[in-house]
């Protein structure tokens, strides 16, 4: 009776897997040749590429889209270095967020995040981001991932009639992430190639990684955003390591002068984003960065002030104070540094300097949108010093 | 034990048999009762003789196995069309008002349009609730409105008012019918949620953006790219529009 319930169970869930399972589109998801061959081929692709189109129109109605046309025709032409044969087929758009993300549809559109162009140190490095998404497209990962999630709903159902309960979770959550996985890596070793046959320095590889991980280290996340379904960041580095000690020409296109004329302008506005985001860690983590300090110009110095003074952790004060002082003594005319200054006495009870400083900025900028606060934190300034 | 896995196998050979496309299961005889909600909310309203249409939206997502939903770009555009079609043959032959169809609308008219739209689905989806919940009853005979802002285009569009139609369909593929036997035996009974369509309707006033009239139209078993399934939600939707000549019965 025993063995009769247990063949029973095998043959209902075999069924129940050949039913479900059975309706996911079962031909060959092949990669595209060239730009020629690029469009939906199957049902589950059409549906794809519609679905792709919503979110384009939507995040272009969102408002969220990066303005600059001569930074996006520069990403572009980025893209079409890598990926020659697909001109017109792989289109860049810049998003406005300060989170390090980018992601490619199914459609053929990459977006990048302001962030995470602010991380880049040039071009080269902007390239292993646009090569590893572009593979993503090129290879129809969507379109993988997407019947990946079908068939593995089928073997859970199946397993379920099986009767173990738990099970079902546990396949549909590892084979998707572990398909994932797959995939980037995937991404990750085609993409390197492209970078490559583009010419550029591969050495620059690693070292996207290693932005990304300092900012994920900042924020104390375990991965940022862009990776959090990928490799370990360490790992990857390593494979970018031993790729790039296997070659027997590693030096190639860097571009950091042109990379840094075209993200000049977006690196303070993403700073201002991180800051209004409370991703005090992250701003400080970069500006303290040697290397890194130069590429935010005269701003750079301003923002890690800010910083300091907004994350107000033992000692952060003085950091900020330091920074402001110098750069006041460098750009007396900067209005928002006297300010920031103010801010900072007035709260530490140096009411003299405080009143000093918003006198000085309400001067500068004496219609300031905040101007009416400005007067009134100085009116307490004044209070305060009459009173030490 | 032995009747359950008969049932069980019961269960499984029927969907096998039946295939694995999503199917369409007609139902031209809806019930509209508890599943339609009108929102009159002037007692002497009048709607003009003549209503622009706004381009009709219908998007007719699949239902999958695990939960998620698909749109299939070629049942919303089948559905748009029905919609429509369905839509002005019973504004034509059943009501004494002029329906006027939008067809050259500048991008910049289209983008004011479409957050209008979207307004009016907001407000249309939470007049669900202020009408069937005792709670909202003391507001549900409150004038809705989307505002003044569609009142330039009064001119642009020749008409002193605007019908939205808006459809959203919900269709269960075979592989979450399947599910939902199988859960309902493995569970003694429990259930999944499974497909629905939704059909909004309503007449804004343009200079006002008052919503003159609007009914929400839900169903369990109406497909929203099946002609006899549109044709009867669309007859019920348009039950109790205050058209002319009931304006003219009640003068």
């Amino acid at each position: 009776m025993h063995g009769r319930r247990i063949i029973f169970r095998a043959m209902a869930a075999g069924l129940a897997a050949a039913m479900v399972f059975g309706c996911a589109a079962t031909g060959p998801i092949r990669p595209f040749q060239d730009g020629e061959s690029v469009k939906p081929e199957t049902e589950g692709e059409i549906r794809l590429w519609h679905a792709a189109q919503r979110i384009e129109s939507r995040l272009k109605k969102s408002g969220q889209i990066y303005g600059d046309p001569k930074l996006r025709a520069y990403l572009q032409g980025v893209v079409d270095r890598l990926y020659p044969e697909y001109q017109g087929k792989i289109k860049v758009e810049i998003l406005k967020a300060p989170v390090l993300n980018a992601f490619a549809l199914p459609n053929g559109a990459v977006y990048v995040n302001t962030g995470l162009i602010a991380a880049m140190e040039n071009e080269a490095q902007m390239a292993t981001v646009l090569a590893h998404e572009g593979i993503h497209f090129v290879n129809k990962h969507s379109a993988l991932q997407r019947r990946n999630y079908h068939s593995t709903v089928g073997v859970s159902w199946a397993v379920a009639l099986l009767g173990i309960p738990f099970l079902p979770d546990l396949i549909s959550a590892s084979s998707i992430f572990g398909y994932s996985q797959e995939l980037e890596n995937e991404a990750d070793k085609l993409g390197y190639a492209r970078l490559r046959a583009a010419g550029y320095d591969v050495r620059q590889a690693p070292k996207t990684f290693q932005h990304l991980a300092m900012e994920a280290k900042a924020n104390k996340v375990p991965e940022p955003f862009f990776f959090s379904t990928h490799p370990k960041l360490e790992k990857r580095i390593e494979h970018f390591e031993a790729l790039i000690a296997a070659e027997d020409r590693a030096a190639g296109r860097i571009q950091s002068e042109t990379y840094q004329d075209h993200v000049a302008n977006l690196r303070p506005e993403v700073l201002k984003g991180k800051i209004t985001a409370g991703k005090y860690n992250a701003v400080i983590t970069v500006l303290t960065h040697e290397d890194l300090l130069p590429l935010y110009g005269e701003y750079g110095s301003f923002y890690l002030a800010e910083a300091y003074r907004l994350r107000d952790q033992e000692g952060d004060l003085v950091h900020a104070v330091k920074a402001y002082e110098a750069l006041a003594s460098q750009q007396p005319d900067f209005a928002p540094v006297h300010k920031s200054l103010g801010m900072v006495y007035l709260k530490t009870h140096r009411h003299k300097k405080a009143a000093d400083r918003f006198e000085h900025y309400l001067e500068l900028e004496p219609n300031a949108k905040d101007s009416a606060f400005i007067r009134q934190y100085l009116k307490q300034a004044r209070i305060g010093a009459r009173l030490q | 034990m032995h009747r359950y896995w008969l049932g069980l196998w019961m269960v499984l050979l029927l969907l096998c048999t039946f295939g694995c496309a999503t199917t369409n299961s007609s139902n031209a005889d809806l019930n509209p009762a508890g599943c339609n909600t009108s929102l009159r909310t002037q007692a002497d309203v009048t709607v003009p003789a003549k209503i622009s249409i706004l381009p009709i939206k219908v998007e007719i997502r699949e239902y999958n196995a695990g939960g998620t939903t698909e749109e299939v770009p070629e049942w919303s555009k089948e559905g748009k069309e029905i919609v429509k079609k369905c839509v002005l043959n019973h504004c034509q032959s059943n009501l004494e008002v002029e329906i006027v169809s939008l067809t050259d609308l500048s991008e910049e008219n289209k983008a004011v349009l479409d957050q209008y739209r979207a307004l009016y689905e907001t407000v249309a989806a939470n007049q669900l609730y202020i009408k069937r919940f005792p709670a909202w009853n003391h507001i549900s005979d409150r004038v809705m409105t989307l505002g003044e802002g569609m009142a330039p285009l009064k001119k642009q569009l020749g008409t002193d008012a605007i019908l939205f139609v808006s459809g959203y369909d919900l269709q269960s593929s075979t592989g979450r019918k399947a599910a939902f036997a199988l859960y309902a035996v493995l569970t003694g009974g429990g259930s999944l949620p499974m497909g629905h369509s939704v059909l909004h309707t309503g007449v804004v006033e343009l200079d006002s953006g008052d919503i003159i009239w609007s009914h929400t139209n839900i169903s369990t078993s109406a497909n929203l790219n099946n002609d006899e399934d549109v044709n009867a939600m669309v007859r019920s939707s348009f039950t109790d529009f205050p058209s002319a000549a009931e304006n003219n019965r009640q003068q």
